[in-house]
């Protein structure tokens, strides 16, 4: 039940972000908002990890960082400024479901990459996105 | 200051929101196949999300060390405030996230987080009145959108 209320509560942070992201748009542009929303980001998961996985720093070997440099590179540099510029261009109600699909590409890649194999439940999940995304995009511009 | 918002208008505005939107899909959806690497193989994923956070700190100050400078000369305010909040909301949500994963198991928690585009939809309805405009579209839009993330993380954990 915790991990439940845990998980909800993930949740809505992320989605009181992406409001106070199309706020933050009114005053600055998406590249320096995506720079200074990553400052906290970095003192805080920075010293999450310093407290809970002490002990797991002395054993990062080199490769472990140049996966971690990649890492970063799609998900904090790419998705976060795309994440920025599509609230500041779409609005939050657009944009927050289409980029919330991440699963369904890392999926994608998985199959691609890893080797996982398609389920029946897969295709449905899928189908029942791309459907979602249709309905939104199709909306009239006001 | 002109934004992209301000030189792009109508409809070319909006797909290119839904193309950018679509755009962090893909990069999120990378990330977290290279991140079920990092986790299976390197460090544990609250080190591995620390130090990915700091590698897209750095890679996002050196693509636009021209923008930040004389914004931040600019100084307006508000934009820190809610820019750093943003940042602190959706840092303290990987945190939880990680919290949640450790009181439960993958294939409860994933169908859990998949609600946050309804969350920010609730929110935008209460707080963006005057700046967005939901329809009945978008919120069947969306609620499909969440019921297939929750069937594609389900089928993906429970295999």
């Amino acid at each position: 039940m915790l991990g439940i209320l845990f998980g909800i509560l993930a949740a809505t942070c992320w989605g009181f972000s992406a409001v106070l992201v199309r706020f933050g748009l009114q005053h600055l542009r998406p590249t320096t908002g995506t720079w200074i929303s990553l400052i906290p980001g970095v003192v805080l998961v920075m010293g999450l990890a310093l407290v809970f996985n002490q002990d797991a720093f002395p054993e990062l070997t080199a490769i472990a960082f140049v996966w971690f440099a990649l890492s970063g590179l799609f998900n904090f540099a790419l998705g976060r400024l795309f994440n920025t510029v599509s609230i500041g261009l779409a609005g939050v109600a657009r944009a927050t479901p289409l980029f919330s699909t991440a699963p369904l590409f890392a999926t994608i890649l998985a199959i691609i990459f890893l080797g996982e194999s398609i389920t029946p439940w897969l295709l449905l999940g899928t189908v029942t996105i791309v459907g979602g995304i249709v309905l939104i995009t199709s909306e009239q511009v006001r | 200051m002109k934004t992209i918002q301000s030189r792009i208008r109508g409809g070319g505005r909006l797909w290119l929101g839904y193309a950018a939107a679509m755009g962090a899909a893909l990069s999120y959806g990378a990330s977290q196949t290279i991140g079920k690497h990092i986790t299976t193989e390197y460090a544990p994923p609250l080190v591995g999300t620390a130090f990915a956070l700091l590698f897209g700190f750095l890679y996002v100050s050196l693509m636009f060390h021209r923008h930040v400078p004389p914004d931040l000369k600019a100084n307006p305010r508000y934009g820190y405030l809610w820019f750093g909040l943003s940042g602190i909301t959706s840092a303290t949500g990987v945190a939880l996230l990680y919290f949640a994963l450790s009181e439960a198991p993958v294939v409860v928690i994933s169908p859990v987080v998949a609600i946050s585009p309804l969350v920010s939809l609730a929110l935008a309805h209460l707080f963006l009145q005057r700046l967005e405009k939901i329809t009945v579209r978008t919120v069947i839009g969306t609620l499909l959108v969440v019921l297939g993330v929750a069937i594609v993380a389900l089928s993906r954990n429970i295999s």
